[in-house]
Formats: structure tokens, sequence, C-alpha cells
């Protein structure tokens, strides 16, 4: 049995290609407002390791409808010969000119394709679309409607009460919002649609589940990635000997914040291409929450953690380390390690919220000097990190294809990283964790950031989890 | 106007030095071998001559066109040559966008063409003519400052068996213009036996043929030049001038745009809005059932024109309302209101049927829905019907949440006004009601 192949059919303008776009995650669909953007059937084929599952299929809208039935209707013998007519219909007219978007539009039907008929169900709802319905019903293949919604009104309720005549499904699919698991759900009403389709898409949904798993997986593993290597950042230039090191902490302190903002923009480009998002309008982004630059005052004040969380997270961080002292010597510190834990930790947790790094000199022994600045010294900073981070990647994460408009989440006032409202034991984890990343080089580290990667799965789990309740 | 200016200007240079560059090709031979007055009057009498024909073809009225024969064909052969066509071939490669704003234009000049086919074509033929002109003048002036300020030898030669005799008779017939006049300006017989020239040998026929012998030939070739070539392109320029201007004063002025433009500059503007809002606007006023143009002038007649309106895929308009409507907005009496563009293919045609005597049509549309092949056949079908020169008026209608009647979105009706313009119908006329932009 080949591969089932679903055309994605309906009136011009209702959001064919939105919807196609959204369930292939392509963004180079031309989506347009223009009627008649789509002139030719293009395929989407959804593949594991070569292995044909479905396709999908965007098309023309159609556009005479009321005269394609009108046609049909004349030459109608019997019920049984309704799809020979639609066939002939499609043979008559191939090449005459006359109805060149039916044709296109019936082709992949004709050739045993499912048919997923797209509505507005923001707009009322009209006689004239029935022609269409009943054009797809005469093709006799297995039919389910979509209610897509552009606009701000709510017709839905009308037009289930129609669709439910024509089609053996319906299903409400808004293309500009849906989230992966709202994407399975469809798919997963696809499946019924016909039942020697059924073990395909089955087949297809499982895959498609691994891969968002998989996806959270690498986007933790990329964020993990990113925080490590940032706090491992150092800045370098060499002097001459007489010249004056302080000239030049400005110049080095910029290329330093530069070579983070890059390092943060590599880690978030990879988390797009990794949920396919290949084509964001970059230059129009609004400076919202997760647009502002890295180091913009409102960025430290919404995202990371408060003075008296950094103190508490560090005290406690400290408790554990001092208690490890403590346990080595067996307690024959009588849990002072604890206790000047605990004391040093909150302190530097309430200090070091402000200090980015130091720059340091060290003579060449060729001649001049090296300046070098970092790596840094702020406990706010693996916070700030992993706030933009997991905001970018859950924004990312469930951001439709069909959207064209520059990602943007909107922006408050009130302290709103995710790392604010965990938990005391998490947060503390996650403390004592950046704090031994930034005590190891980069290379001694595979097990630490490891481990920093599953903290951030979780998190990342924990998150889309949230915003889908 | 500044821009066809420009190209005239562009045209008669390039006609100039295109006519210098010919001349001296032509009379520029150096010291190899004289000037051949074969290759003169190949180029500068009988080339023109064709050429002249050509332009006397595409000027020719239908009517005497079709009384020549075979000239329709060669009328149609000619236009297939056009690279217009070209250009159509080319622009299925260009993205869709780019397709669309080449449709829009193409659409827009179509619309014109229906009006205005007679200025557009004296328009083109005029600046053909001026090009050619300004050749004539390049190749003149040139050929004069060779024989003025060069030594140019003449002569003639030829592949063809073609004895001093009948070349003489050849010189003769084209210096009957003014042999009876200046008579000098007329080769003999003598002359021309004893200038013809053989290129394999390298010399004249009469080895004692002197320079300025040869030289006698310069007044016949600038003659030829000025009689077969700058007079007559002088006088096709001047008659493409004469029909354009003809064509201009007939050019009609019933295409939608221009009426639109007549009515904003006619009628007065009347503003009676304060110069700032009233903080307590929005909650005192109610919404207006029928939104009003702030320039809801009268049409240019006094009298209310009749008209009917079809309700294309069920507006969900009151009669009473649309009566109110169009009333007040286009000073039009709403003689019935008719459904199309429903299930039922005679509701297209009843309404079709129902313009005999002159009304306007008004076709109301949905906004929100695009413009489709449906719609757009059934307007084929309506100018078909109703014939050239009346005014279709289409209104894309949007209803607010409330179910009021309000100005449709901005890009809808952008959309209704691209997909019509590119219909190329002149009186076809897209109004937006509400609030302008």
């Amino acid at each position: 049995m080949s591969a089932p192949v679903f055309a994605v059919v309906g009136h011009v303008n209702k959001g064919k290609s939105s919807v196609v776009s959204t369930l292939t995650e392509d963004d180079s669909v031309a989506i347009s407002r223009t009627p008649g953007t789509t002139t030719h059937c293009r395929a989407f084929p959804m593949r594991v390791d070569g292995e044909l599952l479905f396709t999908l299929v965007d098309t023309p809208g159609f556009e005479q409808a009321r005269h394609v039935l009108a046609w049909l209707r004349e030459r109608e013998t019997s019920a049984a010969d309704r799809p020979e007519g639609v066939a002939e219909f499609v043979r008559t007219h191939a090449n005459g000119g006359e109805f060149p978007e039916e044709c296109e539009l019936l082709g992949p039907i004709l050739e045993g394709g499912g048919i997923l008929y797209v509505v507005d169900g923001s707009r009322p709802y009209s006689a004239e679309y029935e022609a269409e319905m009943e054009i797809l019903r005469w093709t006799g293949q297995p039919r389910m409607a979509l209610v897509n919604r552009i606009g701000p009104e709510d017709h839905v309720e009308t037009w289930t009460a129609a669709l439910d005549q024509y089609f053996r499904l319906v299903r409400c699919f808004d293309a500009h919002s849906a989230d992966p698991t709202d994407r399975l759900r469809l798919l997963d009403a696809v499946r019924v649609l016909h039942e020697p389709w059924a073990p395909a898409v089955e087949r297809a949904i499982h895959f498609l589940e691994r891969e968002h798993e998989r996806r959270r997986s690498h986007a933790a593993r990329e964020i993990a990635d990113m925080i490590t290597d940032m706090q491992h950042l150092v800045a370098e230039k060499r002097i001459q000997h007489t010249d004056d090191p302080e000239c030049y902490r400005e110049e080095l302190e910029e290329q330093y914040r530069a070579q983070m903002r890059e390092r943060e923009a590599d880690a978030r480009r990879a988390i797009e291409a990794l949920y396919q998002h290949l084509s964001f309008d970059r230059h129009e982004a609004h400076l919202t929450l997760l647009h502002e630059d890295l180091f913009a005052e409102g960025t430290w004040l919404r995202l990371g953690l408060g003075r008296q969380e950094l103190a508490t997270t560090g005290a406690l961080g400290g408790v554990l380390l001092g208690g490890g002292l403590d346990a080595l010597v067996g307690g024959a510190s009588i849990f002072l390690g604890s206790l000047v834990g605990g004391v040093a930790g909150g302190a530097a947790g309430w200090l070091a919220k402000g200090r980015l790094a130091q720059m340091k000199v060290k003579g060449l022994p060729l001649g001049g000097k090296l300046l070098s600045y970092g790596p840094t010294k702020s406990a706010q900073l693996p916070w700030i990190l992993l706030d933009r981070a997991l905001l970018h990647a859950l924004a990312v994460s469930q951001r439709a294809h069909a959207r064209r408009e520059a990602l943007s989440l909107p922006a408050t006032n009130e302290r709103e990283g995710p790392s604010a409202s965990l938990g005391l034991d998490q947060r503390t984890k996650l403390k004592l964790l950046f704090d031994r990343l930034a005590r190891k080089n980069r290379e001694e580290s595979p097990n630490l950031r490891h481990e920093l990667a599953s903290q951030v799965d979780r998190l990342l789990r924990s998150l889309t989890e949230g915003t889908r309740s | 106007m500044h821009a066809r200016t420009t190209l005239s200007v562009i045209l008669a240079l390039l006609g100039s030095i295109l006519g210098a560059g010919a001349a001296l090709g032509i009379f520029g031979t150096g010291d190899l071998h004289p000037v051949n007055i074969a290759h003169v009057l190949g180029v500068f009498v009988f080339l023109q001559w064709v050429l002249l024909l050509l332009f006397a073809l595409a000027v020719l009225p239908a009517s005497w066109i079709h009384a020549i024969p075979g000239a329709t064909s060669l009328q149609t052969s000619l236009r297939l040559l056009a690279p217009g066509r070209l250009a159509m071939l080319l622009a299925r490669l260009l993205p869709q966008e780019a397709r669309n704003a080449l449709g829009n234009a193409a659409g827009r000049l179509r619309s014109f063409e229906r009006c205005y086919a007679k200025v557009r074509s004296w328009a083109l033929i005029e600046l053909g003519q001026s090009f050619a002109f300004s050749f004539q003048v390049g190749a003149l002036v040139t050929a004069l400052a060779l024989i003025t300020f060069t030594d140019l030898a003449f002569g003639w030669s030829t592949t063809l068996d073609l004895g001093a005799a009948q070349f003489h008779q050849l010189t003769d017939l084209l210096a009957t213009p003014w042999s009876s006049v200046l008579p000098e300006a007329a080769p003999s017989l003598a002359l021309i036996e004893a200038t013809r020239y053989f290129h394999f040998e390298g010399s004249f026929a009469e080895a004692e043929m002197h320079a300025g012998g040869s030289g006698q030939w310069w007044l016949f070739v600038i003659l030829c030049m000025l009689c077969y070539g700058f007079i007559p392109r002088a006088m096709a320029w001047g008659l493409a001038r004469w029909r354009l201007g003809a064509a201009l004063n007939d050019a009609p002025l019933d295409h939608s745009e221009f009426e639109r433009l007549y009515e904003r500059l006619t009628e007065p503007l009347v503003e009676t809005r304060a110069n700032r809002h009233h903080p307590d606007a929005d909650e005192a006023n109610s919404e207006p059932a029928l939104p009003t143009s702030r320039n809801s002038a009268p049409d240019r007649s006094t009298s209310f024109r009749p008209a009917i309106a079809i309700d294309w895929g069920g507006i969900e308009i009151s009669e009473e309302d649309l009566r109110a409507l169009l009333h007040q907005r286009f000073r039009f009496a709403l003689h019935a209101m008719l459904p199309a563009g429903r299930l039922d293919l005679g509701a297209d045609g009843a309404a079709l049927d129902a313009f005999s005597s002159g009304e306007l049509p008004v076709l109301l549309t949905k906004a929100y829905e695009p413009p489709t092949r449906d719609v757009l056949r059934f307007l084929t079908l309506l100018r078909h019907r109703i014939g050239e020169g009346k005014m279709i008026y289409v209104l894309p209608l949007e209803r607010d949440a409330n179910g009021h009647l309000a100005p449709p979105d901005l890009e809808d009706f952008a959309q209704w006004r691209r997909r019509l313009l590119a219909q190329g119908d002149p009186w076809l006329r897209v109004e937006r009601l509400g609030e302008p932009e």
C-alpha cells in the first residue's frame, strides 16, 4: 500500500498554506493575503530515514466552484458515477485554461488522496461554500474539515453544523497558534479518516513525538554548552609594554560583551534551526524581553534571581559545600564548615550580583603585556543566561510555522524569568552546577555539562507542560 | 510629459548618432577606394523607401488596409514581432509578486487601451518618426561635412551585370525632381562611364579619371538624401504629430479614474468637524449604521440616476438601507436589488437580463472574500450585456462585530482594486465606503 496523500483544499485565502506550513514545520511556504498565491500543487512528504510515511499537498483555492458543480450536475447519471464525473471534468478542462485552479486541486484527490478542507471560522458561514463541499463529496474520497481562525470573530458553531453534513470529521485548528501538541492531535484525527492509512499516520505520530523529545534535549544541550562557554569566556588584548592598561579597559570590556552576545546569538540560531524556524523576520524584531540586549538594565531587572534569592541560594549552596567539608573531617569541625560556607555563600551571592568580570594584566616573555577580561565573576549572569535561553527555546518550540512576524514575548515589569519561580532545591542544584562549571576548565567538565543539560531539559519540559495547562 | 520629452531627446540623439555613423560608414572610405554610389543609393534612398512603405502600412486606416491585398497579413506579422510579446514570455520566470504587479500594470494599460488606443499608437509612431528624422539629419550633416572638409572621390561599382547606360537611366529617374532646375545635379552618361570602379583592379574604368571629376557626384548624392530621405521623413514626422494631436482631441474622458478626479476637483470640499476630538465622543456617539464618505458629493448630474444593485453572495443588507446608501453616496435611485453568486447559476442570468433600460450596475461584494475568477467572469458577462462606455460600480462591503456596515479593511479593499484593475476595463469603478484613507 502506498503512503497516504492528504490534499489541503478550500476556498481562496482561508489559510490552507498556513495549515500546511504549520503541519509540515516549513516556514518557506508562501503565505500572503493576495489571493492566488498558490497556483500549483506543492507536495510536502513526511519521511523518516528516507521512508515515506505520508504526504501533505498544498493546493490552489477554489475560484469557480459553482460553475464546476453545474458542469458536473449536467452530466450526472448516478451517485456511483460521480467520482468518474469529476475525473472527466479534469480530463476535459486540464489544458483548456478555463478552470485551472479546480483542475489543479482535484488532481491529488483523484489520484487517491484524502481531503483536508479548510475554512475560516472567523467569518460567517454562507451557502456559496456548499458548491465546494459538494464537489469534494462527489470525489468519494475520505475527507475531514478544519476550521481555521484567521480573524477575531467566532462563527465556529455555524460552520460546524454545516460541515458535519459533508465531512466525516470536523476539527478546529488555528494554524497560527497551534503548538506541537495541537499538531499531533490533528494527525491523530487524520489517522482515523481511513482505516488503511492508520498505520502510516500512527508511525508518523510516533516519530514526531520522538523528534520533539530529541529537539528538546538537543536544545537543552545547546543551552548548557552556551552557559558553560560564557562562564569561561575571556577577552584578550596584547598591548605594548609602555601602554597603560587602564586605557584599554573599556574597549576590552566591550569586546567581552560582544563575544558574549555573539555566543548567545549562535545558540539561539542553533535552537531555531533545530525547530526548523529558518525565516524569522529579525530586522523587525521589537524590543521585547526576548530581544533586549543581554546587558540591558531591563534584562537584569526582570530576569535571573533577585538579591534575596541569590543570597539564599548562595547560602544554601555554601552550606552544602561546607557540609561536604564537615563530612570529610568526620564532623570534627562541628559543622563549622557549614556555617562558614553558608555565610560566605550568602555574602558572595549578595555582593557578586553587580560585577561581571575583572581585568588582569600579564607580562609577556618577549615583551608587551596581555590584558585579559574574564572569566565572569557574576553570580547573576548564569541565571540571566538560563532565563533568556529557556524563554527563547520555549517560544521557538511553541511557535507555529505559519507565523511570519518576528518572534517576541509580551514584556511586563515584573520579574518573569523561569528561574525566579524555581523551588529552592532546584535552584540550589543549579547554583552548585554553575559554580563547579566556573571552577573547572571547559575541557574538564563534560559530565557537569551533561548534568546541566539534564536539568535544563527538565525545566523545558515543565515549562512546556505549564504553557499547555 | 517630462518622461516623454526625455525619451524624445534620447531618441533624437540616438537617431542623429546612428545617422552620422551610417554616413561615416558609407562616405568615409578613406584612400582605399571611392565612395560607391550604389551604397549611397542603397542605404539612403532605397532602404528609406522600404521603411517609409512600412510606416505607411502602419498608419493607414483599417478600411484602406483591407483594400490592399496582403496588407492586413503584413500588418499582423509586423505586430507579432513587437518586443512587448517577448516581455510576456519573460514575465513567466519572475516571482509571483512581480507577476502580480506586472499583471496589474498590464491591466491598467489595457484599460487605457480601450479608451486611448489611438493616442497610444500615434504617440509611439511620433516617437519613431522623430528618431528616423534625426537619423536623416545626422546622415545629411555628416555627408555635407565630409564633402566639404575632405576630398571625396565618388564612383560606382556593382557585381550585377549593369551597364553605364542602365545606371544612367536609374540616376536620371532619381534626379527627376530637380533635373529641370539643377541640371548639373543629374550625372551625365560620360560621368557615369568614367566613374565606374572595379574593386579587383582598384581603379576607375577610365584610367585618366581624376578625383575632381569623380567629385561631381556630390550634388546628386546630397539631393538624393534630401529628396528621398530627409524630406519624406520630415513629412512623416509632421503627419504623426498632427495625427497625435487629433487623437488627443478626440480621446474620451469617461474613464472611471477621470470621473473620480473630476468629482474631487469640481465639487466643494465641505468640512464641519471640530479640530479637536471631544473626550466623551466615543461614549456619546453610537455607531452609524451607514457610514458616509467625508466627500459625499453628489454626482455630476443633478438628477438621480437609476441603478440596479447585485447582491453577490448574500451581503445581508436590506433594500431600504441600500437605497439610502446609494442615494447619499452616488445619487443613485435604486430600481431593484437582485441576487447573484449563489449556488443557482440561473440567478446570475436573471440579474444580467435585468439590465435593459440603461440602469447603472452596482455590484455588492463581501470585502473579506477575495475576488475570484467567478466574480470576474460575471463582470465580463455584465460588460458584454451593458456594452462599452457604461460605468460598473463595485462596492466591497464589510460588517463590524455588531452587524453594522463598516468600512472594509484597507488590505481587502486593495486586493479588490488590484484584481479589478488587472481586468483592463476602464469603466469599472471600485469604491470604498466609509472614512477616506
